[in-house]
């Protein structure tokens, strides 16, 4: 029973022509746009080290110590082409970091290393240079690495550059996700409005059935946005997805399972189509701008009351882990947009049942 | 005990009251009319028979009183509202519809064949049910309803609104499938298709039941006269002994006679009586009066609708 019902929910949505062009046009229109129409927001400051710079501050006599940072920062500037500047007035140089002049502060020290960053306006690029200092100089410290060994040739390749083409292969995707939510609503909703449901009813399917096969069949739809943009994005715009491309999937896949079920609920509790069609737009016009698919992320983190809003918006977490992902580090943000995803989804499931009830009632 | 029983059902919108303790009893085989001007609470009723629709209070039972339950399956419903997807083709829809009863196969396909023939869309099951024009889509909206051969099959005003051409398929195929062995529920605010098939009918109006029974029993239950129209050729003589006679004729209530243009008119008010017909003839003779033309008028369902509730039946409020 259920299959028969998954196989017309298909048939439905890839006969009609309105869908198709949603799914394999929408992405890559949002994300060719975007990439070269906001190509100057991007290019400087986000995510890359260009003109990135970092001060150290030595505060050691021990010769070993500073000719271990020596080697360290040669490594690093090789690789990703950071520079370094001393500094002799700790204070100022703090100041400076604080008001965006370079990435952070190193303190070189005879037990070890500290680093200064700003407390509310570390750029992704000084997150990435800072990450890759801590990961370099562990590895000197604990010894576990020859001086001259290979770490920095791994890190190199995974390090890429943050541009206009590649930041928004990801957000104008994500958003594009968010909207296919829209597909999900009209799908049910219209299955109320023609009266098909009462139908389906009588021949005893549940709704939970009908329910299921529409969100599994938006879920499709999402994957094939996915596969469409990773085509694109790889041939057209030459975007690689970097060797953690299977967990931005996951992510992706993660906000495709959200958009279905939003949009599921919409279309349960729209009493006309307008009513679905603008609550979910709104929705994603709010998660989409918030959550840096308009504007860049680093612009949204760094304006003074917007930093705390865009916590709101499922797509910021989203956009946030892809971002780290595509630079190939697997941290505390992609759990996060995971668990965030997965738990709205509940949420909405749980809302979804309440609705279903309702409709089951009524109809 | 019919094949569907209603008993006193009530169904209340928050204030108003749609259905204000109607019953019913449809046995099996007929053709059961619910004729009603719009909103008096006919589709409210068939929700609470599909099921759909939970009612306030009363019952619903069907054969050998069961209730709705798993019986529901030997429905066919055919909304008021098409129920259809646009944009599958005729056979697409018919065959979901069918499968969902658990038809698989050859007998799926077979099933969906005879649907579609039936209300004549086989030659054009490949066309997406958007492309259909009005008519089209009510009978296909009629085969995904009849496709599983239901027992039952509840019609909601499946005529309204189309050309006379698919209005008369559809009352064929109505008639069709009573053939068949289906028992019909028919709801219309039209009259005179409750007059062409149906041989049972209920009246509803506010929710209530104001006549039911066959067309005769309501008549004779409105206490309703027929009228009988005489009209004889010149001459006037014989017209005072032909009214004496007539009147005294035990079905004749009444008996008005005008004359214009030396051309007499006699208006004969009476109740059920097939042979009145060649008394008045007889009785025309007998008194040396030649007739030109005579026929008997019946009131019609509409009329009594009008007397008894003071309101047009097509137009309703
Ligand atoms: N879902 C509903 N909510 C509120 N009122 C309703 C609803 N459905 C029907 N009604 C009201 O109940 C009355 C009977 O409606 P309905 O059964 O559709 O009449 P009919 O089918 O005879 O035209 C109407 O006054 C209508 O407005
Ligand atoms: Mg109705």
């Amino acid at each position: 029973m259920f299959f028969v019902q998954m196989w017309k929910e298909i048939k439905v949505f890839f006969t009609s022509k309105g869908n198709l062009l949603f799914m394999f046009v929408m992405p890559l229109l949002l994300i060719t746009i975007f990439s070269f129409a906001l190509r100057d927001y991007i290019s400087a400051d986000y995510g890359t080290f260009d003109n990135g710079c970092i001060y150290y501050y030595l505060n050691t006599q021990n010769e070993s110590r500073s000719g271990e940072f020596n080697e360290i920062r040669e490594k690093m500037t090789g690789a990703i082409g950071i520079s370094f500047e001393q500094v002799y007035d700790y204070e100022e140089a703090c100041r400076r970091v604080e008001s965006s002049k370079a990435y952070g502060v190193i303190t070189i020290k005879d037990n070890g290393y500290d680093y200064f960053r700003s407390s509310f306006n570390e750029p992704e690029g000084g997150k990435l240079a800072r990450t890759l200092f801590s990961q370099i100089a562990d590895n000197y410290m604990s010894g576990t690495t020859s001086r001259s060994g290979p770490a920095i040739n791994k890190v190199r390749v995974e390090v890429n550059k943050l541009d206009s083409k590649n930041y928004y292969t990801f957000a104008g995707l994500a958003f594009s996700i968010m909207f296919m939510g829209l597909l999900v609503a009209f799908m049910v909703y219209d299955e109320k409005k023609f009266g098909t449901i009462e139908r389906i009813k009588l021949g005893g399917a549940g709704i939970l059935s009908m329910v299921i096969s529409k969100v599994l069949t938006g879920v499709i739809c999402g994957l094939i946005m996915i596969v469409t943009s990773f085509a694109y994005s790889r041939t057209v715009l030459k975007v690689d997805w970097g060797n953690k491309a299977g967990y931005i999937v996951i992510v992706l896949l993660c906000l495709v399972i959200f958009s279905a079920v939003f949009g599921c609920v919409v279309g349960l509790w729209g009493k006309n189509r307008t009513m679905c069609q603008s609550s979910v737009l709104m929705f994603s016009m709010l998660c989409g701008y918030l959550g840096g698919s308009i504007t860049p992320l680093y612009l949204l983190e760094n304006l003074p009351v917007l930093r705390f809003i865009v916590k709101i918006s499922p797509l910021y977490y989203t956009n946030r882990a892809i971002i780290s992902l595509y630079n190939g580090i697997i941290d505390e943000k992609t759990t996060y947009s995971i668990l965030v995803l997965l738990g709205l989804t509940l949420a909405f499931i749980i809302l979804g049942i309440h609705l279903g009830k309702k409709v089951t009632k009524k109809a | 005990m019919g094949i569907v029983n209603i008993k006193d059902l009530k169904k209340t919108f928050g204030d108003l009251t749609a259905v204000d303790g109607i019953s019913i009893t449809v046995e099996p085989g007929e053709i059961h009319g619910i004729l009603g001007p719009n909103g008096a609470g006919k589709s409210t009723t068939i929700g609470c028979i599909t099921g759909l629709l939970p009612y306030d209070s009363g019952s619903v039972t069907y054969e050998n009183a069961q209730p709705i339950g798993k019986w529901k399956r030997n429905i066919g419903y055919i909304p008021q509202d098409l129920a259809i997807y646009p944009d599958l083709s005729a056979e697409e829809n018919v065959r979901f519809f069918c499968s969902l009863y658990g038809f698989k196969g050859s007998e799926l396909k077979k099933k969906t064949e005879e649907a579609l023939d039936f209300v004549g869309l086989l030659e054009v099951k490949r066309k997406k049910a958007s492309e259909f024009s009005g008519g089209m889509k009510r009978r296909l909206n009629m085969a995904c309803g009849i496709v599983h051969s239901p027992k039952l099959i509840i019609m909601d005003e499946p005529t309204v609104g189309i050309d006379p051409q698919s209005r008369n398929r559809i009352l064929e195929n109505v008639k069709a499938l009573n053939k068949k062995g289906a028992t019909i529920l028919y709801t219309t605010h039209y009259m005179p298709e409750v007059e062409e098939i149906c041989n049972k009918i209920t009246v509803i109006d506010h929710g209530k039941v104001i006549a039911s029974g066959t067309k005769e029993d309501i008549l004779d239950k409105m206490g309703k006269d027929r009228e009988m129209d005489v009209t004889f050729t010149a001459g006037s003589d014989g017209l005072a002994g032909f009214e004496e006679a007539i009147q005294s004729i035990e079905s004749v209530h009444r008996c008005n006679i005008s004359t214009e243009d030396n051309i007499s008119t006699c208006k004969i008010f009476y109740s059920e009586d097939q042979t009145l017909m060649e008394n008045v003839i007889r009785v025309a003779a007998d008194n040396h009066l030649t007739i030109s033309n005579i026929g008997s008028l019946e009131p019609s369902l509409e009329e009594i609708f009008l007397t008894l509730t003071g309101k047009e039946l097509r137009d309703g409020k």
